[in-house]
């Protein structure tokens, strides 16, 4: 089984296979660091938001390249989407009296039906299910370049902003009175998120990236302390759940977004399981 | 005459139409030691916030150093929150958190400087050797001087602690009282508590805090003094405090 997946990645005439094998490692970096301050933080809320406006953006995409003859990525539609639902997500936590969750439930479904009617709108063939639980056969060369791009960014603002970030999440206040601008890390997180949610959503999907950038760094945050160690495990964990829910994928000929997800759950549910057995040795 | 560190004048704020703070003024000198007291809901912690700059008083002034919180060119004060504030299972360790208080705005690494501060401030408050636990495997005596440590990194000249004592033990209540009348020297300390024994320990200015504010000479906290209506509830605690002692002494 495995050696014929090898042989599937090699072989030239299935480039896709080779294409969703490096945008899950590539991603993973991102999703390990970013990962890491949706739970400490407890974000997930807004990944849900951003990730589902991604579809809005992914729909628009669609409907204009048809409309006016373009060929622009879907990708960059939903890169663009998700960024400015972060900003918008974001300016409403700071200057509005309405209440935040509201808001994010309401960006998250009007993002969403956005996209539904811009793909009922398109003549063409796209199908909204590639876009809410992933299609590997949607990634092509030069999405495989964004990503890479979009990767090295997150990773490179992570690791330049990673005291200060992790100072600021610990205690906002306190960074405030030490003169430190929280408004512009909390907006800077909002849009690193955004940016993140995007790599992977053709690999598994809007609806599946929030399990993705929640579940490695839960589960990494149960073994090890350090935000440092989080951040690295998480990486490490998500790698390994992406490549190992493409081979099963694969091999049992079962959509890979959905197979990921469920190996995932699988291994963050024996986590928890054993970490509370641990403890309990312990006590 | 000692220089005016805090200056507090007409200071009001509204929150949804009542008035939290109404035409406050005070003044707090270099190196004093003062406690803000009043019962729950009376403004105490808007107070705090307004002179941390986190609040923006809706009418009147707060000057430290002679300029408004926000405009200050260095940080001088030092904040203190409660412990139980925060996430237990936050991922930090004692030493980044105390280090942490040596952040600066924008892009900045930790210089050498930075953790010699850090090492040195956590060997004189007692936590060298839990370093490199994380936060939330402390107790919460432990977490409260954390808190202070990472204050005290930031080289402040005024120190603002909210509620040092709420849930501490009697033993770490002695430690946090010698430990301000130490820093005193140095320091001018603010204290929002409930616990006012805490205060009478080293005869404090006490500011009482109850949409208006009042400043009380500490001999004048007594207990069943009819004058403190106003902090008859802190005055409980107080006498509960001498139950507590004689229990402790009785085990």
């Amino acid at each position: 089984m495995l050696s014929e997946f090898f042989a599937a990645i090699a072989d030239p005439a299935v480039p896709f296979i080779r294409y969703a094998l490096l945008a899950g490692l590539l991603s993973s970096i991102s999703f390990g660091m970013i990962g890491s301050y949706v739970v400490i933080k407890r974000m997930s809320y807004i990944v849900g938001a951003v990730s589902h406006v991604a579809l809005g953006g992914i729909g628009a995409v669609i409907l204009l390249n048809e409309k006016l003859g373009l060929a622009v990525s879907p990708i960059i539609g939903a890169l663009v989407a998700s960024v400015l639902a972060a900003v918008i997500i974001s300016l409403v936590d700071l200057y509005s009296e309405e209440r935040s969750d509201s808001v994010i439930g309401a960006v998250w479904a009007v993002g969403m039906a956005c996209g539904i009617v811009c793909i009922a709108l398109s003549a063409g063939y796209a199908d909204p299910m590639s876009y809410l639980f992933g299609n590997i056969l949607l990634i092509s060369h030069n999405d495989l370049i964004t990503i890479t791009m979009l990767d090295l960014v997150v990773i490179f603002i992570v690791i330049r902003y990673y005291h200060v970030l992790k100072a600021a999440s610990f205690d906002e206040t306190f960074a405030v009175v030490r003169g430190i601008n929280t408004v512009f890390l909390n907006i800077l997180l909002n849009i690193l998120i955004a940016i993140t949610v995007v790599l992977m959503v053709s690999l598994v999907g809007v609806v599946m990236s929030i399990a993705f950038l929640t579940i490695p760094a839960a589960a990494a945050s149960l073994v090890v302390r350090r935000l440092s160690h989080i951040m690295a495990l998480g990486a490490l964990l998500c790698a390994f759940f992406s490549t190992s829910g493409l081979f099963l994928s694969y091999t049992f000929d079962l959509p890979t977004g959905a197979v990921t997800i469920i190996l995932s759950g699988i291994v963050y549910l024996a986590l928890a399981l054993c970490s509370k057995a641990i403890v309990r040795h312990r006590q | 005459m000692k220089d005016i560190k805090i200056q507090v004048k007409d200071l009001s704020f509204r929150y949804d139409s009542r008035d939290v703070l109404k035409n406050v003024s005070f003044e707090i000198y270099d190196k004093d030691i003062v406690t803000i007291i009043g019962p729950n809901g009376g403004g105490k912690s808007t107070l705090l916030k307004l002179l941390l700059g986190i609040l923006k008083p809706d009418s009147g002034t707060i000057l430290i150093d002679g300029v408004p919180p926000k405009k200050l060119k260095k940080p001088v004060l030092g904040y203190v929150p409660q412990y139980s504030l925060f996430d237990p299972r936050f991922p930090i360790s004692v030493f980044e958190t105390v280090l942490s208080g040596r952040m600066k705005d924008g892009l900045f690494r930790y210089t050498a400087e930075d953790r010699e501060i850090t090492e040195q401030i956590l060997s004189d408050i007692g936590l060298a050797e839990v370093k490199n636990n994380t936060f939330a495997a402390l107790s919460g005596g432990q977490r409260q001087r954390v808190l202070i440590a990472r204050a005290l990194a930031s080289e402040p000249e005024i120190l603002l602690l909210d509620e040092p004592t709420t849930n501490i033990d009697v033993t770490t209540e002695d430690y946090l009282s010698a430990l301000m009348k130490k820093l005193n020297k140095e320091l001018t300390i603010l204290l929002v508590t409930h616990d006012t024994a805490f205060t009478t320990a080293f005869q404090t200015r006490v500011l009482c805090v109850n949409t208006f504010v009042h400043e009380h000479p500490t001999e004048m906290v007594t207990v069943g003094d009819d004058t403190f209506n106003m902090i008859r509830h802190d005055i409980d605690l107080y006498n509960h405090r001498g139950h507590r002692k004689e229990d402790h002494h009785v085990e």
